[in-house]
Protein backbone atom coordinates (compact mmCIF):
# COMPACT_ATOMS: atom_id res chain seq x y z
CA UNK A 1 0.00 0.00 0.00
CA UNK A 2 2.66 2.46 1.14
CA UNK A 3 4.78 1.34 -1.96
CA UNK A 4 1.47 2.00 -4.80
CA UNK A 5 0.89 5.65 -2.51
CA UNK A 6 4.53 6.08 -3.20
CA UNK A 7 4.38 5.23 -6.86
CA UNK A 8 1.24 7.20 -7.41
CA UNK A 9 3.03 10.56 -5.64
CA UNK A 10 5.41 10.75 -8.70
CA UNK A 11 2.94 10.10 -11.36
CA UNK A 12 0.53 12.91 -9.91
CA UNK A 13 3.49 15.44 -9.77
CA UNK A 14 4.80 14.84 -12.77
CA UNK A 15 1.96 14.91 -14.35
CA UNK A 16 0.47 17.80 -12.67
CA UNK A 17 3.65 20.00 -13.18
CA UNK A 18 3.93 17.92 -17.40
CA UNK A 19 0.10 19.28 -18.34
CA UNK A 20 0.39 22.93 -17.03
CA UNK A 21 4.10 22.87 -19.11
CA UNK A 22 2.56 21.32 -22.13
CA UNK A 23 -0.31 22.65 -22.32
CA UNK A 24 1.17 26.28 -22.30
CA UNK A 25 4.32 25.17 -24.33
CA UNK A 26 2.11 23.74 -27.22
CA UNK A 27 -0.53 26.44 -27.14
CA UNK A 28 2.71 29.16 -27.62
CA UNK A 29 4.04 27.08 -30.39
CA UNK A 30 0.61 26.82 -31.63
CA UNK A 31 -0.14 30.89 -31.72
CA UNK A 32 3.97 31.99 -32.70
CA UNK A 33 5.38 30.52 -36.37
CA UNK A 34 8.79 31.95 -34.72
CA UNK A 35 8.50 30.23 -31.71
CA UNK A 36 7.50 26.74 -33.44
CA UNK A 37 10.86 26.62 -35.48
CA UNK A 38 12.84 27.81 -32.09
CA UNK A 39 11.84 24.37 -30.42
CA UNK A 40 10.97 22.27 -33.03
CA UNK A 41 14.06 19.98 -32.62
CA UNK A 42 13.61 19.83 -28.80
CA UNK A 43 10.20 18.72 -29.78
CA UNK A 44 11.28 16.15 -32.23
CA UNK A 45 13.87 14.82 -30.02
CA UNK A 46 11.69 14.87 -27.02
CA UNK A 47 9.31 12.45 -28.54
CA UNK A 48 12.05 10.00 -29.77
CA UNK A 49 14.32 9.52 -27.31
CA UNK A 50 14.25 6.27 -26.09
CA UNK A 51 12.45 6.57 -22.18
CA UNK A 52 14.94 4.00 -20.89
CA UNK A 53 17.69 6.59 -21.80
CA UNK A 54 16.21 9.38 -20.51
CA UNK A 55 15.34 7.75 -16.90
CA UNK A 56 19.20 6.60 -17.05
CA UNK A 57 20.99 9.69 -18.15
CA UNK A 58 18.50 11.74 -15.11
CA UNK A 59 19.81 9.06 -12.77
CA UNK A 60 23.28 9.54 -14.12
CA UNK A 61 23.40 13.57 -13.53
CA UNK A 62 20.34 14.18 -10.74
CA UNK A 63 21.81 11.23 -8.63
CA UNK A 64 19.31 8.37 -7.67
CA UNK A 65 16.69 10.25 -6.25
CA UNK A 66 13.01 11.53 -6.29
CA UNK A 67 13.62 14.59 -8.52
CA UNK A 68 15.33 12.91 -10.95
CA UNK A 69 12.66 10.09 -11.59
CA UNK A 70 9.94 12.89 -11.95
CA UNK A 71 11.65 15.00 -14.20
CA UNK A 72 12.50 12.30 -16.65
CA UNK A 73 8.96 11.37 -16.21
CA UNK A 74 8.02 15.07 -17.27
CA UNK A 75 9.77 14.83 -19.90
CA UNK A 76 8.31 11.77 -21.21
CA UNK A 77 5.25 13.24 -21.06
CA UNK A 78 5.29 16.73 -22.32
CA UNK A 79 6.15 16.05 -26.19
CA UNK A 80 2.97 14.45 -26.68
CA UNK A 81 0.73 17.28 -24.76
CA UNK A 82 2.77 19.78 -26.83
CA UNK A 83 2.31 17.68 -30.04
CA UNK A 84 -1.53 17.87 -29.29
CA UNK A 85 -2.04 21.01 -27.80
CA UNK A 86 -0.05 22.53 -30.78
CA UNK A 87 -2.25 21.42 -33.24
CA UNK A 88 -5.60 22.65 -30.81
CA UNK A 89 -4.56 26.10 -31.31
CA UNK A 90 -4.08 26.07 -34.96
CA UNK A 91 -7.45 24.80 -35.35
CA UNK A 92 -8.99 27.66 -33.69
CA UNK A 93 -12.14 28.52 -35.11
CA UNK A 94 -10.80 32.43 -36.72
CA UNK A 95 -15.07 32.89 -36.95
CA UNK A 96 -15.47 32.90 -33.75
CA UNK A 97 -12.60 34.93 -32.54
CA UNK A 98 -13.60 37.05 -35.35
CA UNK A 99 -16.49 37.64 -33.52
CA UNK A 100 -15.53 38.41 -30.04
CA UNK A 101 -13.13 41.20 -31.56
CA UNK A 102 -15.86 42.27 -33.44
CA UNK A 103 -18.02 43.21 -29.81
CA UNK A 104 -14.82 44.30 -28.45
CA UNK A 105 -14.12 41.73 -25.68
CA UNK A 106 -11.65 42.00 -23.57
CA UNK A 107 -8.57 39.40 -23.75
CA UNK A 108 -9.43 37.64 -20.24
CA UNK A 109 -12.87 37.22 -21.65
CA UNK A 110 -11.75 36.10 -25.69
CA UNK A 111 -8.75 33.54 -23.54
CA UNK A 112 -11.78 31.73 -21.38
CA UNK A 113 -15.09 31.66 -23.22
CA UNK A 114 -13.64 31.29 -26.62
CA UNK A 115 -10.01 29.90 -26.88
CA UNK A 116 -10.34 27.23 -23.57
CA UNK A 117 -13.21 25.81 -24.87
CA UNK A 118 -11.99 25.19 -28.34
CA UNK A 119 -8.91 23.40 -26.62
CA UNK A 120 -10.78 21.16 -24.07
CA UNK A 121 -11.36 18.28 -26.23
CA UNK A 122 -7.72 18.40 -26.89
CA UNK A 123 -6.44 19.05 -23.17
CA UNK A 124 -8.64 16.08 -22.04
CA UNK A 125 -7.69 13.47 -25.06
CA UNK A 126 -4.00 14.12 -23.86
CA UNK A 127 -4.48 13.76 -19.95
CA UNK A 128 -6.12 10.44 -20.03
CA UNK A 129 -3.06 9.42 -22.65
CA UNK A 130 -0.26 11.04 -20.78
CA UNK A 131 -1.36 9.81 -17.08
CA UNK A 132 -1.53 6.57 -18.84
CA UNK A 133 2.19 6.95 -20.00
CA UNK A 134 3.25 8.50 -16.86
CA UNK A 135 1.55 5.40 -15.38
CA UNK A 136 3.31 3.07 -16.93
CA UNK A 137 7.15 4.49 -17.39
CA UNK A 138 7.09 5.77 -13.34
CA UNK A 139 7.21 1.37 -12.82
CA UNK A 140 10.35 1.73 -14.94
CA UNK A 141 11.96 4.39 -13.15
CA UNK A 142 11.18 2.99 -10.04
CA UNK A 143 12.75 -0.63 -11.16
CA UNK A 144 15.85 1.20 -12.56
CA UNK A 145 16.99 3.44 -9.09
CA UNK A 146 14.13 4.02 -6.49
CA UNK A 147 13.89 1.60 -3.30
CA UNK A 148 10.50 1.75 -3.14
CA UNK A 149 7.35 2.53 -5.17
CA UNK A 150 5.63 -0.43 -7.52
CA UNK A 151 8.51 -0.54 -9.68
CA UNK A 152 10.96 -1.80 -6.84
CA UNK A 153 8.49 -3.96 -5.72
CA UNK A 154 8.44 -6.10 -8.81
CA UNK A 155 12.07 -5.72 -9.36
CA UNK A 156 12.39 -7.30 -6.14
CA UNK A 157 9.48 -9.79 -6.67
CA UNK A 158 11.48 -10.77 -10.16
CA UNK A 159 14.84 -11.36 -8.24
CA UNK A 160 12.83 -13.90 -5.76
CA UNK A 161 11.61 -15.25 -8.93
CA UNK A 162 8.41 -14.42 -7.30
CA UNK A 163 5.18 -14.79 -10.17
CA UNK A 164 2.67 -14.20 -7.82
CA UNK A 165 4.14 -10.63 -6.16
CA UNK A 166 5.14 -8.94 -9.37
CA UNK A 167 1.54 -9.83 -10.96
CA UNK A 168 -0.05 -8.52 -7.77
CA UNK A 169 1.71 -5.57 -8.22
CA UNK A 170 1.39 -5.03 -11.98
CA UNK A 171 -2.80 -5.78 -11.56
CA UNK A 172 -3.20 -3.44 -9.02
CA UNK A 173 -1.20 -0.65 -10.67
CA UNK A 174 -3.81 -1.51 -14.18
CA UNK A 175 -6.65 -1.34 -11.81
CA UNK A 176 -6.04 1.17 -10.07
CA UNK A 177 -5.55 3.55 -12.72
CA UNK A 178 -8.80 2.13 -14.94
CA UNK A 179 -10.51 3.28 -11.50
CA UNK A 180 -8.57 6.94 -11.65
CA UNK A 181 -9.69 7.01 -15.61
CA UNK A 182 -13.42 5.88 -15.42
CA UNK A 183 -13.92 7.76 -12.44
CA UNK A 184 -12.63 11.27 -12.40
CA UNK A 185 -11.35 12.18 -16.54
CA UNK A 186 -14.04 10.24 -17.86
CA UNK A 187 -16.59 12.26 -15.61
CA UNK A 188 -14.18 15.73 -16.32
CA UNK A 189 -14.74 14.72 -20.07
CA UNK A 190 -18.83 13.92 -20.18
CA UNK A 191 -18.95 16.89 -18.49
CA UNK A 192 -16.83 19.41 -20.46
CA UNK A 193 -18.38 17.77 -23.79
CA UNK A 194 -22.13 18.20 -22.44
CA UNK A 195 -22.93 21.12 -25.36
CA UNK A 196 -22.09 18.84 -27.48
CA UNK A 197 -25.01 16.44 -27.00
CA UNK A 198 -27.68 18.84 -25.02
CA UNK A 199 -30.07 16.56 -25.70
CA UNK A 200 -28.99 14.44 -22.97
CA UNK A 201 -27.78 16.72 -20.41
CA UNK A 202 -31.18 18.53 -19.76
CA UNK A 203 -31.45 20.45 -16.42
CA UNK B 1 -26.09 59.09 -33.08
CA UNK B 2 -23.21 58.12 -34.72
CA UNK B 3 -22.26 58.78 -38.75
CA UNK B 4 -19.65 57.26 -40.34
CA UNK B 5 -16.87 58.85 -42.93
CA UNK B 6 -14.62 56.70 -44.79
CA UNK B 7 -12.15 58.63 -46.88
CA UNK B 8 -10.02 57.04 -50.11
CA UNK B 9 -10.11 53.76 -48.29
CA UNK B 10 -7.56 51.20 -50.31
CA UNK B 11 -7.00 47.32 -49.27
CA UNK B 12 -4.84 45.74 -50.86
CA UNK B 13 -3.90 41.62 -50.49
CA UNK B 14 -0.97 39.93 -51.48
CA UNK B 15 -1.17 37.17 -53.32
CA UNK B 16 0.39 33.96 -53.40
CA UNK B 17 3.66 34.07 -55.65
CA UNK B 18 4.41 37.63 -55.21
CA UNK B 19 1.95 40.61 -56.15
CA UNK B 20 -1.00 41.72 -54.84
CA UNK B 21 -5.02 42.43 -55.07
CA UNK B 22 -6.63 45.66 -54.91
CA UNK B 23 -9.87 44.90 -52.95
CA UNK B 24 -10.84 48.25 -51.95
CA UNK B 25 -10.02 50.65 -54.66
CA UNK B 26 -10.26 54.47 -53.34
CA UNK B 27 -13.96 54.43 -51.49
CA UNK B 28 -15.54 57.75 -50.43
CA UNK B 29 -18.32 56.85 -48.09
CA UNK B 30 -20.34 59.19 -45.86
CA UNK B 31 -23.03 57.46 -43.72
CA UNK B 32 -25.09 59.61 -42.04
CA UNK B 33 -26.41 59.34 -38.00
CA UNK B 34 -29.37 57.01 -37.67
CA UNK B 35 -29.36 55.93 -41.77
CA UNK B 36 -29.63 52.65 -43.16
CA UNK B 37 -27.22 52.06 -45.66
CA UNK B 38 -26.73 48.54 -47.65
CA UNK B 39 -23.22 47.77 -49.83
CA UNK B 40 -24.73 45.80 -53.03
CA UNK B 41 -22.57 43.84 -55.23
CA UNK B 42 -21.92 40.89 -56.89
CA UNK B 43 -19.23 38.14 -54.42
CA UNK B 44 -16.11 39.18 -54.23
CA UNK B 45 -16.24 42.70 -55.17
CA UNK B 46 -14.80 43.74 -51.71
CA UNK B 47 -18.00 45.08 -49.69
CA UNK B 48 -17.01 42.84 -46.58
CA UNK B 49 -13.65 43.66 -47.27
CA UNK B 50 -15.10 47.13 -46.55
CA UNK B 51 -17.67 46.39 -44.46
CA UNK B 52 -14.65 45.32 -42.08
CA UNK B 53 -12.47 48.34 -42.32
CA UNK B 54 -15.65 50.41 -41.58
CA UNK B 55 -16.43 48.50 -38.65
CA UNK B 56 -12.37 48.61 -37.30
CA UNK B 57 -12.14 45.02 -37.78
CA UNK B 58 -9.70 45.48 -40.51
CA UNK B 59 -7.23 48.00 -41.43
CA UNK B 60 -7.08 49.80 -44.72
CA UNK B 61 -3.89 50.40 -46.37
CA UNK B 62 -4.37 53.95 -47.86
CA UNK B 63 -7.41 56.45 -46.30
CA UNK B 64 -8.93 56.97 -43.19
CA UNK B 65 -12.30 55.47 -41.53
CA UNK B 66 -13.82 57.61 -38.76
CA UNK B 67 -16.67 57.00 -36.59
CA UNK B 68 -18.27 60.47 -35.27
CA UNK B 69 -20.32 59.70 -32.39
CA UNK B 70 -22.59 63.28 -31.78
CA UNK B 71 -22.96 62.77 -27.96
CA UNK B 72 -19.03 62.35 -27.63
CA UNK B 73 -17.41 59.06 -26.27
CA UNK B 74 -16.35 56.38 -28.15
CA UNK B 75 -20.09 54.32 -29.57
CA UNK B 76 -21.00 51.14 -28.98
CA UNK B 77 -20.51 49.14 -32.16
CA UNK B 78 -22.54 45.61 -32.88
CA UNK B 79 -22.63 42.78 -35.70
CA UNK B 80 -24.04 40.22 -37.52
CA UNK B 81 -22.15 37.82 -39.44
CA UNK B 82 -23.51 35.60 -42.69
CA UNK B 83 -23.24 32.45 -39.97
CA UNK B 84 -24.47 33.04 -36.17
CA UNK B 85 -21.19 32.54 -35.00
CA UNK B 86 -22.60 31.95 -31.65
CA UNK B 87 -20.63 29.77 -28.92
CA UNK B 88 -21.60 26.24 -29.08
CA UNK B 89 -20.52 25.70 -25.69
CA UNK B 90 -22.47 28.53 -23.56
CA UNK B 91 -26.44 28.42 -23.67
CA UNK B 92 -28.31 30.89 -25.61
CA UNK B 93 -29.25 33.23 -22.17
CA UNK B 94 -25.05 33.08 -22.08
CA UNK B 95 -24.75 33.78 -25.72
CA UNK B 96 -26.23 37.21 -25.20
CA UNK B 97 -24.55 37.78 -21.82
CA UNK B 98 -21.41 37.36 -23.25
CA UNK B 99 -21.11 39.94 -25.27
CA UNK B 100 -22.15 42.62 -22.13
CA UNK B 101 -19.69 44.03 -20.07
CA UNK B 102 -20.61 44.12 -15.90
CA UNK B 103 -24.02 44.72 -14.87
CA UNK B 104 -25.89 43.48 -17.41
CA UNK B 105 -24.68 40.25 -17.54
CA UNK B 106 -26.37 38.84 -14.64
CA UNK B 107 -29.90 40.75 -15.93
CA UNK B 108 -31.90 37.83 -16.69
CA UNK B 109 -34.67 39.82 -17.49
CA UNK B 110 -33.24 41.99 -19.41
CA UNK B 111 -31.74 38.91 -21.77
CA UNK B 112 -34.93 36.95 -21.76
CA UNK B 113 -36.87 40.31 -22.92
CA UNK B 114 -34.42 40.13 -25.86
CA UNK B 115 -34.97 36.88 -26.80
CA UNK B 116 -38.75 37.17 -26.66
CA UNK B 117 -39.02 39.87 -29.29
CA UNK B 118 -36.74 38.04 -31.80
CA UNK B 119 -39.36 35.33 -30.95
CA UNK B 120 -36.93 32.81 -28.84
CA UNK B 121 -38.57 33.18 -25.51
CA UNK B 122 -38.19 30.58 -23.10
CA UNK B 123 -35.25 28.85 -25.18
CA UNK B 124 -32.94 31.04 -23.44
CA UNK B 125 -31.31 27.44 -21.35
CA UNK B 126 -30.80 25.45 -24.53
CA UNK B 127 -27.26 24.97 -26.37
CA UNK B 128 -27.46 26.32 -29.63
CA UNK B 129 -26.57 22.80 -30.83
CA UNK B 130 -30.82 22.35 -30.32
CA UNK B 131 -31.43 25.36 -32.59
CA UNK B 132 -31.94 25.57 -36.71
CA UNK B 133 -30.08 27.76 -38.26
CA UNK B 134 -32.73 30.33 -38.61
CA UNK B 135 -33.43 30.29 -34.73
CA UNK B 136 -29.76 30.62 -33.99
CA UNK B 137 -29.67 33.28 -36.37
CA UNK B 138 -32.51 34.82 -33.99
CA UNK B 139 -30.21 34.33 -31.49
CA UNK B 140 -27.47 36.56 -33.38
CA UNK B 141 -29.96 39.05 -33.82
CA UNK B 142 -30.59 39.23 -30.04
CA UNK B 143 -26.76 39.43 -29.48
CA UNK B 144 -26.38 42.31 -31.55
CA UNK B 145 -28.93 43.85 -30.04
CA UNK B 146 -28.65 43.42 -26.62
CA UNK B 147 -25.83 45.95 -26.54
CA UNK B 148 -28.07 48.65 -27.69
CA UNK B 149 -25.38 49.71 -30.33
CA UNK B 150 -24.97 53.13 -32.21
CA UNK B 151 -24.18 51.36 -34.89
CA UNK B 152 -24.72 47.77 -36.59
CA UNK B 153 -22.75 46.25 -39.46
CA UNK B 154 -24.05 43.43 -40.65
CA UNK B 155 -23.03 40.64 -43.97
CA UNK B 156 -25.41 39.03 -45.72
CA UNK B 157 -26.67 38.16 -42.24
CA UNK B 158 -29.61 36.49 -44.03
CA UNK B 159 -28.41 35.03 -47.50
CA UNK B 160 -27.88 31.55 -45.63
CA UNK B 161 -31.45 31.47 -44.87
CA UNK B 162 -34.66 30.30 -46.57
CA UNK B 163 -36.65 32.97 -48.13
CA UNK B 164 -39.68 32.39 -45.76
CA UNK B 165 -37.96 32.73 -42.55
CA UNK B 166 -35.29 35.49 -44.24
CA UNK B 167 -38.66 37.72 -45.09
CA UNK B 168 -39.91 37.27 -41.80
CA UNK B 169 -36.33 38.61 -40.27
CA UNK B 170 -35.78 41.72 -42.93
CA UNK B 171 -39.55 43.02 -41.61
CA UNK B 172 -38.46 42.64 -37.79
CA UNK B 173 -35.21 43.25 -38.27
CA UNK B 174 -36.84 46.76 -39.72
CA UNK B 175 -39.10 47.23 -36.61
CA UNK B 176 -35.69 47.18 -34.17
CA UNK B 177 -34.26 49.51 -36.37
CA UNK B 178 -36.27 51.60 -35.94
CA UNK B 179 -37.14 51.58 -32.18
CA UNK B 180 -33.28 51.61 -31.48
CA UNK B 181 -32.71 54.42 -34.24
CA UNK B 182 -28.96 53.15 -34.53
CA UNK B 183 -26.54 53.56 -37.74
CA UNK B 184 -26.87 50.26 -39.78
CA UNK B 185 -24.45 49.68 -42.77
CA UNK B 186 -25.26 46.31 -44.52
CA UNK B 187 -23.70 43.94 -47.25
CA UNK B 188 -26.01 42.11 -49.47
CA UNK B 189 -25.40 40.39 -52.62
CA UNK B 190 -29.52 40.27 -53.19
CA UNK B 191 -30.70 43.53 -54.75
CA UNK B 192 -34.34 42.88 -53.36
CA UNK B 193 -33.37 42.94 -50.12
CA UNK B 194 -31.53 46.36 -50.47
CA UNK B 195 -33.90 48.29 -52.03
CA UNK B 196 -36.45 47.06 -49.79
CA UNK B 197 -34.12 48.14 -46.10
CA UNK B 198 -32.01 50.61 -47.41
CA UNK B 199 -32.60 54.24 -46.98
CA UNK B 200 -29.63 54.76 -49.42
CA UNK B 201 -27.81 51.57 -51.74
CA UNK B 202 -24.11 51.75 -52.43
CA UNK B 203 -24.04 49.83 -55.64
CA UNK B 204 -20.42 48.25 -55.99
CA UNK B 205 -18.37 46.75 -58.72
CA UNK B 206 -15.89 43.83 -58.30
CA UNK B 207 -12.13 44.40 -58.38
CA UNK B 208 -11.28 46.44 -57.34
CA UNK B 209 -14.69 47.31 -54.87
CA UNK B 210 -15.16 50.63 -56.11
CA UNK B 211 -18.86 52.59 -55.24
CA UNK B 212 -20.39 52.56 -58.96
CA UNK B 213 -23.51 53.91 -58.22
CA UNK B 214 -25.82 55.47 -55.26
CA UNK B 215 -29.59 54.84 -54.81
CA UNK B 216 -31.13 57.40 -52.77
CA UNK B 217 -34.37 55.38 -51.67
CA UNK B 218 -35.34 57.56 -48.33
CA UNK B 219 -37.87 59.78 -50.51
CA UNK B 220 -39.36 57.82 -53.14
CA UNK B 221 -40.27 55.01 -50.90
CA UNK B 222 -41.57 56.22 -46.92
CA UNK B 223 -41.42 54.02 -44.42
CA UNK B 224 -42.95 51.16 -43.83
CA UNK B 225 -42.48 49.92 -47.43
CA UNK B 226 -44.98 47.58 -48.70
CA UNK B 227 -42.59 44.16 -49.84
CA UNK B 228 -45.31 43.49 -52.39
CA UNK B 229 -44.54 47.23 -53.72
CA UNK B 230 -44.03 46.36 -57.64
CA UNK B 231 -41.94 49.86 -57.53
CA UNK B 232 -39.55 48.19 -55.23
CA UNK B 233 -39.45 45.51 -57.51
CA UNK B 234 -38.33 47.94 -60.37
CA UNK B 235 -35.79 49.96 -58.52
CA UNK B 236 -34.10 46.55 -57.88
CA UNK B 237 -33.73 46.48 -61.56
CA UNK B 238 -32.41 49.30 -61.50
CA UNK B 239 -29.84 48.18 -58.83
CA UNK B 240 -29.06 45.26 -61.15
CA UNK B 241 -28.36 47.41 -64.37
CA UNK B 242 -26.16 49.08 -62.18
CA UNK B 243 -24.53 46.41 -61.08
CA UNK B 244 -24.31 44.86 -65.28
CA UNK B 245 -21.36 47.18 -65.56
CA UNK B 246 -22.36 50.82 -67.88
CA UNK B 247 -24.03 53.15 -65.72
CA UNK B 248 -27.72 53.47 -66.26
CA UNK B 249 -27.14 57.17 -67.69
CA UNK B 250 -24.68 56.06 -70.64
CA UNK B 251 -26.77 52.85 -71.53
CA UNK B 252 -29.70 55.41 -71.66
CA UNK B 253 -28.06 58.04 -74.10
CA UNK B 254 -26.60 54.84 -76.22
CA UNK B 255 -30.27 54.77 -78.41
CA UNK B 256 -28.87 58.19 -79.41
CA UNK B 257 -25.34 57.63 -80.49
CA UNK B 258 -26.62 54.72 -82.56
CA UNK B 259 -29.36 56.96 -84.43
CA UNK B 260 -26.56 59.85 -84.51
Amino acid sequence: MLNLWATSQRVLIAFGIGMVGGVVIGAVMGLSARIDRLLQAWLLAGLTVPRIVLFVVAYLLLGLNDQAAVGALIITIVPTIVVQLREGTRALDPKLLEMARAFRRPRSEVWLRVVLPQLMPYIVGTARASLSLAWKMVVLAELLGRTNGVGYMISFYFQMFNMKGVLAYGVTMMVVLGVIDLAFLGTWQRRVFRWRHPSAGQE
Amino acid sequence: MTGIEARGVVRRFPLEGGGERLAVGGVHLRVEPGEFVVLLGPSGCGKTTLLKILSGLDQPDEGSVTLQASGGGAPVISHMFQEPRLLPWLRVRDNLAFVLDGAGRGDTRLLDGWLERVGMAGLGREYPARLSTGMQQRVAVARAMVVEPDVLFMDEPFSALDELTAMTMRQELLGLWRELGCTVVMVTHNPLEAVQLADRVIVMTASPGRVRAEMRLVDSFPRPRDPEDLRLWRASREAVRHLGGAPVLVQDRRPANDSG
